[in-house]
């Protein structure tokens, strides 16, 4: 099969063409469909960038090695952002216990999480844009990661509430009500920022 | 027609969310990504099937397990009735209380000691046929036992109590000296000796009248 016939496969039926054949060319072509969405996604998520590439090469290696765990009936979507989500998660409660991430056990108010300020964010290299995009991601890691995950998935990658049901293994109405709740937190939060 | 309302009134937020700039991936990430495959042993499948099978993973469950038979076996030993012998009533010598009458003998063996046997009837008999059995130094070491000793008046009469000793009737001809007597010596008062020689002459003359009839119906 040729590269550009590949090129023209959907994400199913090239995970197909890897199963059966080993074709490395089709793996690499749905590395290429997904490691910007994928970054992009852990990174909402964790806040770290070098550590959101690393969980992402890591999905990647999941899924060049268990390639014939993937089940037809399922959308390739599906099964990779449930790898790379898991991945995300054990990677947050990982760091979350040596304290990399948050600091809220010395805060006054339990509820409240104080983010260690990430290096790659320093204000001498930062634009005005990279400013609100700075805010709204700190805003976005305040919120609980149960319902951070749901925005991420419905308003930054822009998933139907199907598909993120899916994901998640949780009914419809679960995932909506989670993000909506992660919704409101998240304006309350950045309720001043628009106000200034 | 509810998720439109929920898009209308997050309107703003997811804006602003969509509005994020798209993070991408290091132009190395490909390469770095083959790199790692290439390196990865696969063949490491193999260790972590046996890792779950280690010794540091077997040692918890077995100490649970081994635990819980502990815990099972105590339980059930429990179970039985402990008998504590400061609770226990003291088992009721049936026998000795059932034969034993007032004024015998305690009985303190079966055995016969010294060739007297004490039975619980009360009575005492000489059985042995060896006089020595009846020595001194035995009855000495039974003496302070039944010092309390009281002979009735059946014992008196089957024996041939003398001022010199007792002897028993027919069976021993060997006197046998008071103070080897392994029961409370009684001092004769004058009056009770008197008594006691008025009895034998009774006795004698008894004997004599039977002998008399005897021999006058011969």
């Amino acid at each position: 099969m040729t590269d550009k016939s590949l090129q023209e496969l959907t994400d199913e039926e090239l995970i197909l063409e890897f199963q059966k054949n080993s074709t490395i060319r089709a793996f690499e072509i749905l590395v290429s469909r997904y490691k910007n969405p994928l970054v992009n996604y852990v990174y909402r998520f964790l806040g770290s960038y070098e550590v959101s590439v690393d969980v992402v090469q890591e999905t990647m290696i999941k899924v060049y090695r268990y390639k014939d765990s993937y089940n037809q009936i399922a959308k390739f979507s599906t099964w990779i952002y449930t790898i790379a989500g898991n991945l995300a998660r054990t990677e947050y409660q990982r760091r979350k216990r040596k304290n990399l991430f948050s600091i809220n056990s010395y805060g006054e108010d339990k509820d409240e999480t104080f983010e260690i300020p990430d290096e790659s964010y320093r204000p001498d290299i930062i634009t005005d844009s990279g400013i609100k995009d700075k805010i709204i991601q700190d805003a976005l890691l305040k919120v609980s990661p149960v319902y951070r995950e749901m925005v991420i998935l419905r308003d930054i990658q822009e998933l139907s509430y199907e598909e993120i049901a899916e994901i998640k293994s949780l009914s419809v109405g679960t995932v909506k009500s989670r993000i909506n709740r992660g919704r409101a937190h998240l304006q309350k939060l950045l309720k001043d920022i628009y106000n200034e | 027609m509810n998720n439109l309302n929920d898009e209308k009134r997050f309107e703003e937020i997811i804006d602003k969310l969509k509005s994020l700039n798209k993070i991408s991936a290091p132009d190395y990430f490909e390469s770095n990504l083959m790199r790692r495959i290439n390196q990865e042993d696969f063949s490491k499948e193999k260790p972590e099937i046996k890792s779950k099978f280690s010794l540091s993973r077997l040692v918890p469950s077995s100490a649970l397990v081994l635990t819980t038979i502990i815990i099972v076996l105590i339980l059930q030993s429990s179970d039985k009735k402990i008998l504590d012998p400061l609770q226990m009533e003291p088992k009721l010598k049936e026998e000795i209380i059932y034969r034993e009458k007032p004024g015998a003998i305690p009985d303190e063996s079966n055995s016969p000691i010294g060739g007297v046997e004490k039975k619980s009837t009360g009575e005492m008999i000489f059985e042995s046929e060896e006089p020595s059995l009846l020595s001194a130094p035995v009855l000495k070491d039974e003496s302070k036992k039944t010092e309390d000793f009281m002979p009735n008046s059946e014992i008196i009469n089957e024996l041939n109590v003398t001022t010199e000793g007792v002897t028993a009737p027919g069976q021993f001809e060997k006197s046998l000296d008071k103070s080897n007597l392994n029961f409370k010596q009684i001092l004769l008062s004058d009056s009770q000796k008197q008594k006691i020689e008025m009895l034998k002459e009774k006795l004698d003359s008894l004997q004599l009248k039977k002998d008399s009839t005897k021999t006058r119906l011969k």
